[in-house]
C-alpha cells in the first residue's frame, strides 16, 4: 500500500463470461490488486472462499447453476466476512432490493466501465 | 305466441349483440345472455351450463332467476339421462313440456327445489367443441314453439362467436407476450455481447505499446460501452421498445465521471422524454464524445461541474451539455476540427434530424442540440 492510495487487495472475481472475467482480471491485476481465482459458478466461488484469504468478491448476479451471485454474496458474507460488489445486468428494483440484505459496497450495471470499476474497489479499500 | 313475440326476440339479439361488441368479461357476457333469453321467451330461469371434462358435469357458470348459491357452484349431470347431457352429446336441442313426466330423464335435486316443470336447451358449440348448454325452464307446463327453439339456437350461436372471438383475443395476447419475452432475450443477448467486446477491446490495448493507439482502443471501447448501457437501460424500462432518455445520459455521465482523474460534479436537469434506441443511441455517443473530451481536457486537479440537461419544448427536445473547464483555445479547437469524435457528434446529430450548435458561455465549452420528438 502506498501512502494515501488505494489499499491493494486479493479479490475473487466470479463471472461465467470468459473474456470478461479475463479483462477485469487485467485491470485489477494492473492496478495492483491480485485476483485469487476466476469462478464461473457460485459453488466453485464458494469452494475457492474456503481455502484462500480473500479481501473483497466481484459477483455478476446471473450466473450458470444452482446459485446466482445474490447468494453467493449472502454466504461469502456470513461464512468468511467477505465484503462484495455485484454486477448485473438488470439492477431492477426487485434484485436491487435482493442485494440490499448483503450490505454491498456497490452494485454495478453491466457494461461496466474500467474506471467504474476501479473506483468501486478502492472505495471497499477505503470501507473495509 | 303473440304476434309481439319475433319482435321482442329481434330486440333481444339486438340488444345482446350490441353488448358483446364492448364487454370483455365472460361472465357478464353469459349473464347478459341469460337475461335476454329469459326476456325473451318469458320465463323465469335461464341458465349457461359449462361442460367440466376432468369431472364429466357441467357447472352452471351464469343464470339469472336463480337464487344465492347456484350459478358457479351447482353442478349438473352430463349424461343421457339429464337434458343438458342430452342435448350436448346430440348436438341437438332438448324440448320437454313436463320433465317430471318425461321417462328420457331424471330431475335433479336443484329441479325439485325450483319446481321444474318445462325446459328446452341448445348447445353451445364452438370450433374447439361442445362449450356448454344454454337453458331456459319454468316451473309450469309449456310448449316451446320452433320459433322459440330458433331463438336459442341464434343465442347459442351468439355466444360461441363471442367464446371464438375470446379464444382468439387469449392467443393474440400469449403471442404478443411471447414476443416480447423473446425481445427482451435478445436485448439481453446483445447487451452481453457488447460487454464482451469492450473486455476484448480492453485485453487489446493492454498489449499495445504505442500510446495512440492504446488510446484509440480505448476510445472505441468507451463508444461500445455507451451503446450497451442503452440496452441496460431498455431492459429496466416498462416499455419494450422505448426508454428514458434522462436516465440513460445521467447514467452514462455517471459512469464517466466515475473514471475522472479530478473531482467532477454533475449537475442534471432532466424531463421525461421516451426515446427508442433508434435515437437513443446516437445521443449516446454524441454526450459520450463531448463528456469524455470535457474529462480530458477541460479540467485541471482541482476538478470542475458537467452539466447536462434535457428538456422537451412543444415537438422538440432539447439537449444542452456543457462544461465550466478551461474552455477551448483556437489552436486546440483547429486540430480537434478534424478529430473522429466531432465527426461523430455532427454525423450523429444529422442522423436524428437535430441541429447542433455551440452557443457562447462566460466558462468552459456548451453544446446544445435540438432534435424532433421521435414518433417512432
Amino acid at each position: 500500500m502506498t501512502d494515501g492510495g488505494p489499499v491493494l487487495k486479493r479479490i475473487l472475481v466470479v463471472e461465467d463470461e470468459a473474456l470478461v472475467a479475463l479483462y477485469t482480471q487485467e485491470l485489477l491485476e494492473d492496478a495492483g490488486h491480485t485476483v485469487v481465482g476466476l469462478a464461473a459458478t457460485g459453488e466453485s466461488a464458494l469452494a475457492l472462499a474456503a481455502h484462500e484469504r480473500i479481501d473483497l468478491a466481484l459477483l455478476d448476479i446471473r450466473l450458470p447453476g444452482g446459485m446466482d451471485g445474490i447468494a453467493v454474496g449472502e454466504a461469502l458474507r456470513a461464512r468468511h466476512g467477505i465484503p462484495v460488489i455485484f454486477i448485473s445486468g438488470t439492477l431492477d428494483r426487485e434484485t436491487l432490493a435482493r442485494t440490499s440484505a448483503v450490505a454491498p459496497v456497490a452494485c454495478l450495471q453491466k457494461p461496466v466501465r474500467p474506471g467504474e470499476l476501479l473506483s468501486a474497489v478502492n472505495r471497499a479499500g477505503r470501507e473495509g | 305466441m303473440s304476434a309481439e313475440t319475433p319482435v321482442r326476440h329481434l330486440q333481444a339479439v339486438a340488444e345482446f349483440g350490441q353488448y358483446a361488441l364492448w364487454e370483455t368479461d365472460l361472465d357478464a357476457l353469459l349473464h347478459e345472455a341469460c337475461s335476454q333469453v329469459a326476456k325473451g321467451l318469458g320465463v323465469p330461469y335461464a341458465k349457461v351450463l359449462e361442460y367440466r371434462p376432468a369431472g364429466d358435469t357441467f357447472l352452471i357458470r351464469a343464470g339469472v332467476g336463480w337464487g344465492p348459491g347456484v350459478v358457479g357452484s351447482v353442478r349438473a349431470p352430463a349424461d343421457r339421462g339429464h337434458p343438458p347431457g342430452l342435448a350436448m352429446l346430440t348436438r341437438q336441442p332438448v324440448v320437454t313440456e313436463d320433465v317430471t313426466a318425461d321417462p328420457r330423464f331424471t330431475p335433479t335435486a336443484l329441479f325439485r327445489e325450483y319446481g321444474v316443470v318445462a325446459l328446452a336447451n341448445v348447445p353451445i358449440v364452438t370450433e374447439a367443441g361442445v362449450f356448454g348448454v344454454l337453458e331456459v325452464v319454468t316451473p309450469r307446463r309449456q310448449s316451446f314453439s320452433g320459433a322459440e327453439v330458433s331463438f336459442l339456437r341464434g343465442f347459442a350461436n351468439l355466444i360461441a362467436a363471442v367464446l371464438h372471438r375470446k379464444g382468439v383475443e387469449r392467443s393474440l395476447q400469449a403471442a404478443l407476450q411471447e414476443r416480447e419475452i423473446l425481445l427482451r432475450e435478445l436485448q439481453h443477448r446483445v447487451k452481453n455481447n457488447l460487454y464482451v467486446v469492450t473486455s476484448l477491446l480492453g485485453l487489446q490495448a493492454n498489449r499495445i505499446d504505442d500510446d495512440a493507439a492504446r488510446q484509440a482502443l480505448m476510445e472505441v471501447q468507451g463508444r461500445v460501452h455507451a451503446i450497451g448501457l442503452a440496452y441496460s437501460i431498455l431492459q429496466t424500462s416498462q416499455d419494450i421498445s422505448r426508454f428514458d432518455l434522462g436516465a440513460y445520459l445521467a447514467d452514462l455521465c455517471r459512469t464517466l465521471v466515475a473514471a475522472a482523474t479530478c473531482p467532477v460534479r454533475l449537475d442534471l436537469d432532466l424531463r421525461p422524454a421516451q426515446v427508442s434506441l433508434q435515437v437513443g443511441v446516437p445521443l449516446g455517443l454524441i454526450v459520450n464524445e463531448i463528456v469524455s473530451n470535457s474529462l480530458q481536457h477541460a479540467f485541471g486537479p482541482e476538478g470542475g461541474t458537467v452539466s447536462l440537461s434535457v428538456r422537451r419544448v412543444d415537438e422538440r427536445i432539447e439537449l444542452t451539455v456543457a462544461d465550466d473547464g478551461r474552455g477551448m483555445n483556437p489552436a486546440a479547437a483547429a486540430a480537434r476540427r478534424g478529430s473522429l469524435g466531432r465527426k461523430l457528434i455532427a454525423a450523429l446529430a444529422v442522423q436524428i434530424q437535430g441541429t447542433l450548435t455551440r452557443p457562447e458561455v462566460e466558462r468552459g465549452v456548451c453544446y446544445h442540440l435540438s432534435f424532433p420528438v421521435p414518433n417512432d
